[in-house]
């Protein structure tokens, strides 16, 4: 009997669909997607480094001029930065001389665990990580970079690797504040790597060049890491309250590993 | 035949890898072009309508893109029916309407 082509494709379409609630429904996606990211690992990794190699070789050459700019100005906060590391070393050294006087132990900041980014998803902004449920990693857990900036929270965990879900994600939302200052809101991605401070109350002065860090409410992030500097700051008459534009701290260019929070002490 | 079609699915499952892994450092404004699909787009706008090439790489680059990608609805299988229904979406008006030189060798 001959099948006529439109049936054809309509069995086809059909049978494509029913495998793939089959998938979705009995969560044997999970173990598919395992597989590939496992046998493909090292190939990522290595297509990973070439990509960052070459990029970092024709930015090179691009900003040769931006490059030389910017390398007098950090070679200037350089040499502040080494005034004031001098004034806090002292400081350190008295709060310990304190924290032993009244015998207060003090506590390690987080429970870490080192991960090797494995591929990007620019369209998401998220990433995958090479650690997953064997590992103890869990879904919601926090991610920061090794220079305690924040990176996002675990997504979907699989046996071997796990989805990042970057700051900047448009679903990505968590309560900030802006450092040394008494004014707090609410930090929603926006996309591509973009993210702004809302709901700021509108008589707090904020300016650019302030860092934003993350607050204890809500418990999503430990307090106290650095999300990003403002770069612009938009207030209206109409609104009430004030927005403000947040450059993340994070290179996703320059990122080779993160560490994955598995424990943090909650603010008291 | 079964040699092709083995290039076919191994060239689009490197293309995927280079496109999450590689082509990541080289985007412009956080856009990165979709090397996958394009390339099912040229397979089934330039090889015949009478070969399953187009469906074959359709079906592949989209269980790619399902596996590496990361989903907005979480449902795996989203990229594959997209691709598979363009495909064949793609072959329809070809084989009625537009008349364009295809690549015989394949």
């Amino acid at each position: 009997m001959r099948i006529s082509p439109k049936l054809k494709i309509g069995i086809i379409v059909i049978a494509l669909i029913t495998v793939f609630v089959f998938l979705n429904l009995t969560g044997f996606s999970k173990p598919v997607k395992n597989f590939f990211y496992s046998f493909s690992q090292p190939i990522q990794k290595t297509l990973w480094k070439t990509g960052d190699n070459v990029s970092d070789f024709f930015g090179g050459i691009l900003e040769i001029k931006i490059m030389k700019k910017e390398l007098e100005a950090v070679y200037l906060e350089n040499q502040a930065l080494r005034g004031q590391i001098a004034a806090l070393k002292e400081l350190k050294k008295e709060n310990e001389d304190l924290r032993n006087a009244l015998n207060i132990g003090l506590e390690k900041d987080f429970e870490l665990e080192l991960a090797q980014i494995t591929g990007k998803d620019v369209s998401q902004d998220s990433i995958l990580v090479d650690k997953g449920s064997k590992d103890g990693i869990l879904k919601g857990f926090p991610v920061i970079t090794s220079q305690k900036i924040l990176l996002g929270r675990i997504g979907e965990v699989y046996e071997n690797f796990s989805e990042v879900i970057l700051i900047s994600n448009k679903d990505s939302s968590f309560s900030a504040e802006i450092q040394d200052k008494d004014a707090s809101g609410i930090v929603k991605g926006e996309g591509n790597l973009r993210l702004y401070l809302d709901l700021i109350p509108k008589n707090k002065e904020i300016s650019k060049g302030e860092f934003v860090i993350t607050t204890a409410l809500g418990g999503i992030f430990p307090k106290g890491i650095l999300v990003g500097e403002i770069t612009e700051v938009k207030k209206t008459d109409i609104q009430p309250f004030q927005t403000a534009e947040i450059k993340p701290s994070f290179k996703i260019e320059e990122l080779d590993s993160v560490f994955i929070i598995k424990h943090f002490a909650a603010a008291k | 035949m079964l040699k092709k079609i083995l290039i076919l699915i191994l060239g689009l499952y490197f293309l995927t890898l280079l496109q999450t892994s590689f082509s990541v450092f080289f985007d412009v404004r956080g856009m990165v072009p979709n090397l996958v699909f394009i390339a099912v787009i040229f397979f089934n706008l330039f090889t015949s309508s009478r070969s399953w090439w187009g469906e074959i790489s359709a079906f592949a680059g989209g269980f790619y893109l399902d596996v590496f990608s990361f989903s907005i609805t979480g449902f795996f299988g989203l990229y594959t029916l997209i691709l598979v229904s363009s495909a064949l979406f793609i072959r329809f008006i070809f084989k009625r309407y537009v008349k364009i030189p295809v690549i015989k060798k394949l």
